[in-house]
């Protein structure tokens, strides 16, 4: 057998030191990514027909919309479930129900309620359990199914057999559950609270940098989901000041530098749904919806995720030293313009952050390069079903292998029959003997035993 | 057999449609429509069976040697309209903005607060719950009390809900 094919101890070793928390996300986000970007251009449509006046917030055309696109987003953690289980190899239907637990509307609203009125969650009186907004998240659920991955195996082996069936989605569910609710569903929620002061304290002695630093590592808090956390304090900025210098500048430069790398790899990239893949992910990042963008792009190919970060920091910077100020709140992307309206100086530099993050990253990533995706990959992306002629490849590879195996079974068959043979013709050697009837020659008895154990050799070298 | 298929989907569909249609007088669907603003010691109704009347506003300072650190609490009674068992979460929720900036709660200083989890039979009212936030500053505070209605029909038009606001001067 090839030795590409096969891999030995040594080699799965090496191959396990590869795996990479880049690939890991990937290998996570790339089945969802058919939903998000559907989502997203949804989105994107909701806020176009909201800006132009066709549809109003209040109206009941909104909710529907608004719905089609948002529900995505609200249920992302069932979908990352369901996709991380499969890469962590824990069950899937598990993952999701651990997901919809969370996401179930009575804890949802207990927890919003606890948070509104300032009461002290706790588990069987004892336990105390934080706040954590679980709709959208993406890191705690992550988590959380690492955890169900790691505990199920420990299941297995100590609940008996016999009440496997029953025991076992008992206990994972509500250890898995129990442990998220308690300890890793926070974790975010706590990098989030700690970054949300670290970009305060930040934002009192040096504002220029909060936007640079927002437009580069957006990609990062959009992945651990600790964006949420500057969210309170962009709507505090706009309550008191009547603007925000703290997420919405450096927000768009991140989403318009995605856009750039989008671009910039749908024009390099070679195969046709890749490059189309690539040109909706684009139009959605510029309107501000940037998963497609990341977690099919950017992530997984990497080089463009470092244009983006460079090409979103450059232009936050921009933002940062011309004091670039949002005055609502709206997706950052290109229909955010709409909140640098005034003074006329402050649209002008947003259109420039906007030029600058776009056309930086976009030639970075062109420099930089790429490796494109397989085949397969991209087929997992894009959800299309298989060409008939790559379907005709397959069955004649299938029809090969089954013939080699055929051949195989044939070989084994007669050396089966060899074997039989001698064992039979050894033994009546011995039954004559015993009778009396025959007195082998030494050359004879030689010559079946050497019969009986070639054939075991043979035997052995077969199984 | 796809088209044969096709063809009993869009008749399917156009008898569903068809069953739209108007047939004599129009249906318009009704539902409460909670006030938009209120007052204090004002009867609020704030959805289809939860009723609050704010009764009392007071401004603490709990550390005199930070006399800028103010709460407010706010007591108020909610009469359980509902025909069943409920407690506050669930039933309303009531927050507060002060200049457009969502207050901190804090129980801290409330007389009992295990009053907003104590269950109300239907029907009955649970006098004197407190609420306490975190003052920013003298200006007035914005109350928000949302019922447990995702959607109201005002005029038979489905609308999204929204909470019922009550201005109260911090003293």
């Amino acid at each position: 057998m090839a030795k590409s094919e096969t891999l030995s101890g040594k080699e799965m070793l090496t191959e396990k030191k590869k795996f990479n928390v880049f690939d890991m996300i990937g290998g996570i986000f790339k089945p969802i990514l058919i939903v998000i970007i559907g989502a997203g251009v949804l989105q994107a449509l909701r806020d176009i027909l909201v800006q132009v006046g066709a549809i109003s917030r209040v109206s009941s055309s909104y909710i529907f919309l608004d719905g089609l696109g948002s529900a995505v987003f609200y249920f992302l953690p069932i979908f990352l479930a369901i996709s991380s289980a499969n890469v962590f190899k824990a069950t899937p239907f598990l993952a999701a129900a651990v997901a919809a637990f969370l996401l179930f509307p009575s804890i949802t609203n207990l927890y919003s309620w606890a948070n509104s009125v300032g009461w002290d969650l706790t588990l069987f009186g004892k336990i105390p359990i934080t706040y954590v907004k679980y709709e959208s998240s993406v890191l705690p659920i992550i988590l959380i199914v690492f955890f169900q991955s790691k505990i199920e195996p420990l299941l297995k082996k100590i609940i008996p057999d016999l009440l496997r069936s029953i025991l076992f989605p008992v206990l994972t569910l509500f250890i898995t559950c129990i442990a998220g609710i308690i300890i890793l569903g926070p974790i975010g929620t706590w990098l989030g609270d700690g970054l949300a002061l670290v970009i305060t304290w930040l934002n009192s002695k040096l504002p220029w940098l909060v936007p640079t630093l927002v437009g580069a590592a957006s990609p990062f808090l959009v992945i651990t989901g600790s964006h949420y956390s500057l969210f309170p304090v962009a709507t505090q900025n706009l309550a008191q000041l009547g603007y925000d210098t703290v997420l919405m500048p450096g927000m768009m430069a991140s989403n318009i530098a995605l856009a750039g790398a989008s671009f910039a790899v749908a024009i390099r990239a070679k195969q046709k749904s890749y490059k189309s893949y690539c040109a909706s992910s684009g139009i959605t990042s510029f309107f501000g919806i940037s998963q497609s963008s990341l977690y099919g792009i950017a992530i997984p190919l990497k080089k463009p995720l470092i244009a983006s970060v460079i090409g979103g920091g450059v232009a936050g910077f921009y933002a940062g030293i011309m004091n670039m100020r949002a005055q609502s709140f709206i997706t950052p992307g290109l229909l955010s313009l709409v909140g640098y309206s005034t003074p006329t100086s402050n649209l002008i530099n947003a259109v420039i952050c906007i030029v600058i993050a776009f056309a930086a990253t976009f030639i970075l990533t062109f420099v930089l390069g790429f490796e494109e995706p397989s085949k397969e990959t991209v087929r997992e992306l894009t959800g299309e079903p298989i060409s008939e002629s790559e379907k005709q490849e397959i069955i004649d590879k299938a029809e090969e292998l089954e013939a080699t195996a055929r051949e195989a079974e044939e070989a084994l068959g007669d050396a089966g029959m060899e074997v039989t043979r001698a064992t039979i013709a050894s033994g009546a050697s011995r039954l004559g003997q015993a009778a009396g009837l025959v007195s082998p020659s030494e050359e004879e008895n030689k010559e079946e035993e050497d019969q009986v154990q070639k054939a075991d050799e043979q035997e052995g070298g077969d199984a | 057999m796809k088209r044969l298929c096709a063809l009993l989907l869009i008749l399917v569909c156009f008898l569903g449609i068809s069953a739209c249609k108007k047939s004599g007088e129009d249906k318009v669907f009704t539902s409460y429509v909670p006030p938009k603003t209120a007052a204090v010691n004002e009867d609020i109704q704030v959805d289809e069976t939860n009723h609050i009347t704010i009764v009392d506003t007071k401004t603490i300072t709990p550390n005199p040697d930070k006399p800028d650190e103010k709460i407010l609490i706010v007591t108020y009674d909610w009469k359980n309209g509902s025909g069943s068992q409920k407690v506050t979460h669930g039933s309303f929720l009531m927050t507060a903005k002060q200049d457009g900036v969502a207050l901190q709660p804090n129980l801290k200083h409330v007389d009992d607060k295990f009053k907003l989890v104590k269950p109300i039979q239907g029907g009955e009212t649970l006098k004197g719950i407190q609420q306490g936030f975190v003052l920013l500053s003298d200006n007035d505070v914005t109350l928000s009390i949302k019922g447990n209605m995702l959607v109201v029909f005002d005029n038979g038009v489905p609308k999204g809900s929204y909470p019922v606001e009550v201005s109260v001067a911090v003293n």
